[in-house]
C-alpha cells in the first residue's frame, strides 16, 4: 500500500503542471536564495574574521594570564626562548610574533596626543601578518633597531605628521622612571582597523623595550594558524605544552570577544532571510496544496468510501509536496553551488569600501559550505511539510457521502 | 424466526431509518422512516424523483453516511452502531460502491483502479493480479487495463467502476445512479451487465436511479416518495 | 575617575599651606569663611617651595627630587632634579594649558586635554590634579559635619558640590584642627559615598615664620599598595617671582 500512496503522491505531481511549476518555483527559488545569501553571508564574515584575526591580531594569542583583564606594563612573558620552542614544535601555527604594548603621549611639532606604544619584531612581524602590506606611504620598520616608527593613518592625521617628521614619545618604564625618547617616522599604515589606527604607534621591539625598561620581556604572542578552525585545536595543545602557570592561551573568540560577538550577532541576521524564505515557500505551498485539495475532494470522498485511511490520505498529501520538495531542493543546489562557486571564485569589489566595526572591507565573497545547503533545505522540507498539514488533514477528513453530493 | 436469524439471513434490514439534514439552522427530513428488507442476490432498483430520498437511503444503509434515528443490519451486523476504523473496514470488505461519476482515481491506470481496494485489504501480488485480470475479462475491459481512466468513454468508466466493486467480491454492490451520466443505450448495455453479473456470482445489487429504463431491468423496484416507501413491487 | 576633577591637589595643598600661615586671622567662622579665606589667600600668593615625591607601587618605589614655583591661581612650574635619568624634566602649565619638557630630546611637549587624567611622572597626582583651577569656594558648599569617631578639638568640614557643575566627587570630607585650622586629612568620595582617595597631612615644619605640615601623603583607595608622599624640604610664601620664570622659553631652557 505504501507503493501505492507513493505512486499516487508521485503522479499528482504532473497532474497541474502549471500549478505544480508555481510551487516549485517558489521552493527552488527559496531555497536558492537561502543557499546563496548563507554562502554569501559566511563567506563575506570568514573573510571579515580572516582579516581581522589573521592579519591583525592572529588567531591565538599568549599573555601573562590577567593580561587581558586588566593590562598592565609588569604583566610580562619572561620565558620567550622557551615559548619559542614550543611553538615552532606544534602543529598547524603557521607563524607567530611577539609584541610589547604600553601607552604614552607622542608629539611631532607643536601636536600631542595619547597613543598606544606597539612593540613588535619587524621580521616576524611581516611573516605573521603581513604588517608590511599595511603599509601605505613609506616603508617598513629597518630589521635592525634604528629609532624608527610606523604611525597608524589616523594617528598621522591627528598629529599633522608625515615621514621623516620627528616624533617624542613620553611614557612610563616598568620600573617607574619617565620614559621619552624620539624617533623618525618611517611608514603610515592603515590595518583596516580605523580605531586601533588612531591610535598605533609602532616600534622596533628592541627599541621599545629599552624605552620602557623591559629587557628580554614581551605582553603578546600573537599566533597564526593554517586555517580559522584549527585555532582551538592549537590553543589546546599550547596550553598542554607550555608548562607555566602564570600565562594563558586564548583563541580569538576570547580575546576578540566583543567583535566574536558581535559577528555572532550579525550572522543571527541570516535568520531574517530564512524567515523570508519560509514566508514565500509557505504562500506558494500552502496555496497550490489547498486549491488541489479541494478540487480533488470527490477522489479523497471515492478513496474514504472504498475503505481508505484518513491517515493514508494526509501521507498521500505530503509526499506529494516532498516529492516536489525534494526535486526543487536538488535543483536548488545545483543552481546554488554554481552561484556560490562562481561568487567564491571571483566576488565583488564594493566602490565603496564598508566599515564593519571599525575595519573597513571591500571586498565581498561567497564561499562554499554545507551549511548553505542544508539549512535551506531543512528550512524548505520542514515549511513545505508543515503548511500541508492542514490541507492534508482537510482530505483527511472529507465526508464521502458529502463530497460525492457535489456535482 | 427471531429477530437476529431473520437478520442474519437478510443482506441488509432497516428498521425506521430517519435522516435529518441541517440547512441554514432547520432541520430538513429527507428520510423519514424506512423499513426495508434486501435478501442475498437481489437485483433491486430504488426510484423516486429527485429529492425523495434515494442517495440518502444509499448513503445511510452503506454506513458512508449516519442515520439520525433508526437501524441498519448489514449480514447481521448492527452498522449503525460502527465507527471509524471498524466501519471503513468493514464497508471495504462488505460493499462494492459505484458511484454516479467521477468514480475512478484519474492518476491510476484501469489496472491499478481495480487493484486498489485489495491493496486496502492486503491481497497478494499474485493474487490481485489474477482477481483484476478475470473482472476486467468479465466487463470486456482487458485491453485497456493500462489506460488512464480520463482516455476512457463514459461507459468505459463506469465499467471499470463495476470492476472495482466486485473484484473484491463483497456482498453487496451500492450503485447510486449509475447511469445518470450516460446515454441511454450505453446505460441499457451496463444495467445488462450488472444483471448477467447479478446472476452469475449471486451478489446482491442495489441502485438508485430516476431512469425508466433502469427500472425495467430490475427485478424489484423499491419507490421513495418524499423520504418514504411509497411502492414495493417484484416481478416474477 | 573618568571625569575630570575640579579639585586639584598642588592647589590645595599650596592654599591650605597659605591659609594655614595666617592662621590667626581666621576667626572662629563657620564651614565657608575657613574655606574663604583659604581660596582668597591663594589667589594673591606665590610660592617656591622644593620637595622630595616618594611615589610607591607594588612594582617599585622611586623618589622625585622637584622644585616648584607658584604664581597665582593660574600659574605653576616644576623642574625635575633628581634622579638621574629624569633631571631637568620639567613641567609648565599656565591656565588650562600644560606642557612638558624633556631634555633627552630637547622638546617641549604639550599635554592634550585627553590625557589630562593621565598620571603626573608616574606618581598618583593627574596631570589635571596640577591644572585645574581651584574654584572650590564657588562650586562647592560647605557645612561643619559629623564622622564617625571624631577627634577632640577637629573640625571636619563637609564639601558638597553644588548642582550642575563638572565634579567627579560626590563630596569632600576635610578635617582640620579647631584652634589653628590646620588640615589633618582631605577625604575624597564618589557619588555613591566610598571613599576613593584621601590625603594625609602630618610632620609640623616650621618654614620662616610659618608652621605647617611639610608632608602630605596621598592614597588612591582604587590602586592598591600605591602611594604617593610629598615632603617640603624648603618653603617660602608670598616672594617676589619672575614672571618669565613661567614662560616656554624658560621651559625649554632646562637647568
Amino acid at each position: 500500500m505504501k507503493m501505492m500512496v507513493l505512486k499516487i503522491a508521485f503522479r499528482n505531481v504532473f497532474r497541474q503542471k502549471r500549478r505544480t511549476i508555481l510551487t516549485a518555483l517558489s521552493m527552488f527559488g527559496g531555497f536558492v536564495l537561502a543557499a546563496f545569501f548563507i554562502g554569501w553571508a559566511d563567506g563575506t564574515y570568514n573573510n571579515i574574521i580572516d582579516t581581522f584575526t589573521r592579519y591583525n591580531l592572529g588567531h591565538v594569542q599568549v599573555h601573562e594570564k590577567s593580561y587581558s583583564d586588566r593590562p598592565a606594563i609588569y604583566k610580562t612573558i619572561n620565558n620567550l626562548p622557551e615559548i619559542e620552542k614550543v611553538l615552532d614544535n606544534t602543529k598547524k601555527i603557521t607563524s607567530w610574533t611577539p609584541r610589547l604594548f604600553s601607552a604614552g603621549l607622542v608629539s611631532v611639532k607643536d601636536k600631542s596626543v595619547g597613543t598606544r606604544i606597539i612593540g613588535i619584531d619587524p621580521e616576524k612581524e611581516v611573516r605573521t601578518t603581513k604588517f608590511d602590506e599595511k603599509i601605505v606611504k613609506g616603508r617598513m620598520l629597518a630589521k635592525t633597531p634604528a629609532h624608527e616608527v610606523v604611525l597608524g593613518k589616523g594617528l598621522a592625521r591627528i598629529l599633522k605628521a608625515d615621514l621623516e617628521d620627528e616624533i617624542v614619545v613620553l611614557s612610563q618604564g616598568a620600573d617607574g622612571s619617565i620614559a621619552n625618547d624620539m624617533y623618525e617616522i618611517v611608514g603610515i599604515l592603515d590595518s583596516g582597523d580605523e580605531i586601533s589606527d588612531r591610535a598605533s604607534f609602532y616600534l622596533h621591539l628592541t627599541d621599545a623595550r629599552e624605552l620602557l625598561v623591559l629587557e628580554g620581556r614581551i605582553h603578546e604572542i600573537a599566533v597564526t594558524v593554517n586555517r580559522l578552525s584549527d585555532a582551538d585545536g592549537v590553543v589546546k595543545a599550547l596550553r598542554e605544552k607550555i608548562d607555566d602557570p602564570r600565562l594563558t592561551v586564548e583563541p580569538w573568540q576570547v580575546f576578540a570577544r566583543s567583535f566574536y560577538v558581535a559577528m555572532k550577532a550579525d550572522k543571527e541576521g541570516m535568520w531574517i532571510m530564512l524567515v523570508i524564505i519560509v514566508l514565500v515557500v509557505a504562500v506558494g505551498v500552502l496555496n497550490t496544496v489547498l486549491m488541489s485539495v479541494l478540487e480533488r475532494r470527490r477522489e479523497y470522498g471515492v478513496l474514504k468510501a472504498v475503505g481508505t485511511r484518513p491517515s493514508q490520505i494526509i501521507k498521500m498529501v505530503l509526499a506529494e509536496v516532498n516529492i516536489l520538495a525534494v526535486v526543487c531542493i536538488l535543483a536548488g543546489a545545483a543552481v546554488g553551488l554554481l552561484l556560490n562557486y562562481l561568487f567564491s571564485v571571483h566576488g565583488i569589489s564594493l566602490p565603496e569600501p564598508i566599515s564593519y566595526g571599525g575595519m573597513k572591507f571591500q571586498h565581498m565573497q561567497a564561499e562554499i559550505n554545507a551549511r548553505s545547503f542544508y539549512i535551506p533545505a531543512i528550512t524548505v522540507l520542514f515549511v513545505a511539510t508543515f503548511v500541508s498539514l492542514f490541507p492534508a488533514f482537510k482530505a483527511a477528513r472529507t465526508d464521502p457521502a458529502r463530497s460525492m453530493r457535489i456535482h | 424466526m427471531s429477530n437476529k436469524m431473520k437478520n442474519e439471513a437478510n443482506i441488509i434490514v432497516t428498521k425506521n431509518i430517519k435522516k435529518n439534514y441541517r440547512d441554514n439552522g432547520i432541520e430538513v427530513p429527507a428520510v423519514r422512516g424506512i423499513d426495508l428488507t434486501i435478501k442475498p442476490g437481489e437485483f433491486a432498483a430504488i426510484v423516486g424523483p429527485s429529492g425523495s430520498g434515494k442517495t440518502t437511503f444509499l448513503n445511510v444503509i452503506s454506513g458512508l453516511d449516519s442515520a439520525t434515528e433508526g437501524k441498519v443490519w448489514l449480514k447481521g451486523k448492527l452498522l449503525t452502531d460502527m465507527k471509524g476504523k471498524e466501519l471503513s473496514d468493514f464497508r471495504r470488505d462488505h460493499i462494492g460502491f459505484i458511484f454516479q461519476s467521477y468514480n475512478l482515481i484519474p492518476v491510476l491506470t484501469v489496472e491499478e483502479n481495480v487493484e486498489y481496494i485489495m491493496l486496502l485489504q492486503g491481497v497478494d501480488k499474485a493474487e490481485r493480479h489474477r482477481r483484476v485480470l478475470e473482472i476486467l475479462k468479465e466487463v470486456g475491459l482487458e485491453e485497456y487495463a493500462d489506460r488512464l481512466p480520463p482516455k476512457l468513454s463514459g461507459g468505459q468508466q463506469q465499467r471499470v467502476a463495476i470492476a472495482r466493486a466486485m473484484v473484491s467480491r463483497p456482498s453487496l454492490i451500492l450503485a447510486d445512479e449509475p447511469t445518470a451520466n450516460l446515454d441511454s443505450k450505453t446505460g441499457a448495455g451496463l444495467l445488462d451487465m450488472m444483471k448477467e453479473l447479478n446472476k452469475k456470482t449471486g451478489m446482491t445489487f442495489i441502485f438508485s436511479t430516476h431512469d425508466e429504463m433502469v427500472m425495467k431491468r430490475a427485478r424489484r423496484v423499491i419507490t421513495l416518495k418524499d423520504g418514504r416507501i411509497a411502492g414495493d413491487e417484484t416481478k416474477k | 575617575m573618568s571625569k575630570f576633577s575640579r579639585v586639584s591637589i598642588f592647589p590645595v595643598f599650596l592654599s591650605l599651606l597659605l591659609t594655614l600661615s595666617l592662621q590667626g586671622d581666621a576667626e572662629q567662622g563657620d564651614a565657608k569663611e575657613i574655606v574663604k579665606k583659604m581660596d582668597e589667600l591663594y589667589r594673591s600668593s606665590s610660592s617656591f617651595a622644593s620637595m622630595e615625591m616618594e611615589i610607591i607601587t607594588p612594582h617599585w618605589q622611586r623618589t622625585l627630587k622637584l622644585d616648584a614655583w607658584s604664581l597665582g591661581m593660574d600659574k605653576t612650574f616644576i623642574r625635575i632634579l633628581a634622579p638621574k635619568k629624569e633631571r631637568g624634566i620639567a613641567t609648565l602649565r599656565i591656565d588650562n594649558e600644560m606642557w612638558n619638557f624633556l631634555p633627552k630630546t630637547n622638546k617641549v611637549m604639550k599635554v592634550p586635554p585627553s590625557m589630562m587624567m593621565g598620571s603626573w611622572m608616574g606618581s598618583d597626582f593627574t596631570n589635571d590634579d596640577l591644572v585645574k583651577e581651584y574654584t572650590f569656594l564657588d562650586d562647592y558648599i560647605f557645612g561643619f559635619t559629623e564622622v564617625d569617631n571624631p577627634r577632640e578639638n577637629v573640625l571636619y568640614v563637609k564639601c558638597t558640590p553644588k548642582e550642575g557643575r563638572p565634579i567627579i566627587w560626590g563630596h569632600i570630607i576635610i578635617a582640620v584642627k579647631d584652634d589653628s585650622y590646620l588640615p589633618i586629612w582631605q577625604k575624597y568620595y564618589d557619588e555613591k559615598g566610598k571613599l576613593m582617595r584621601e590625603i594625609i597631612y602630618k610632620d609640623l615644619k616650621k618654614f620662616g615664620t610659618r608652621e605647617i605640615p611639610a608632608v602630605m601623603e596621598l592614597i588612591p583607595h582604587n590602586k592598591k599598595g600605591n602611594r604617593t608622599i610629598v615632603r617640603y624640604v624648603t618653603a617660602e610664601f608670598n616672594i617676589k617671582i619672575g614672571k618669565e620664570i613661567f614662560s616656554l622659553r624658560n621651559l625649554r631652557s632646562g637647568i
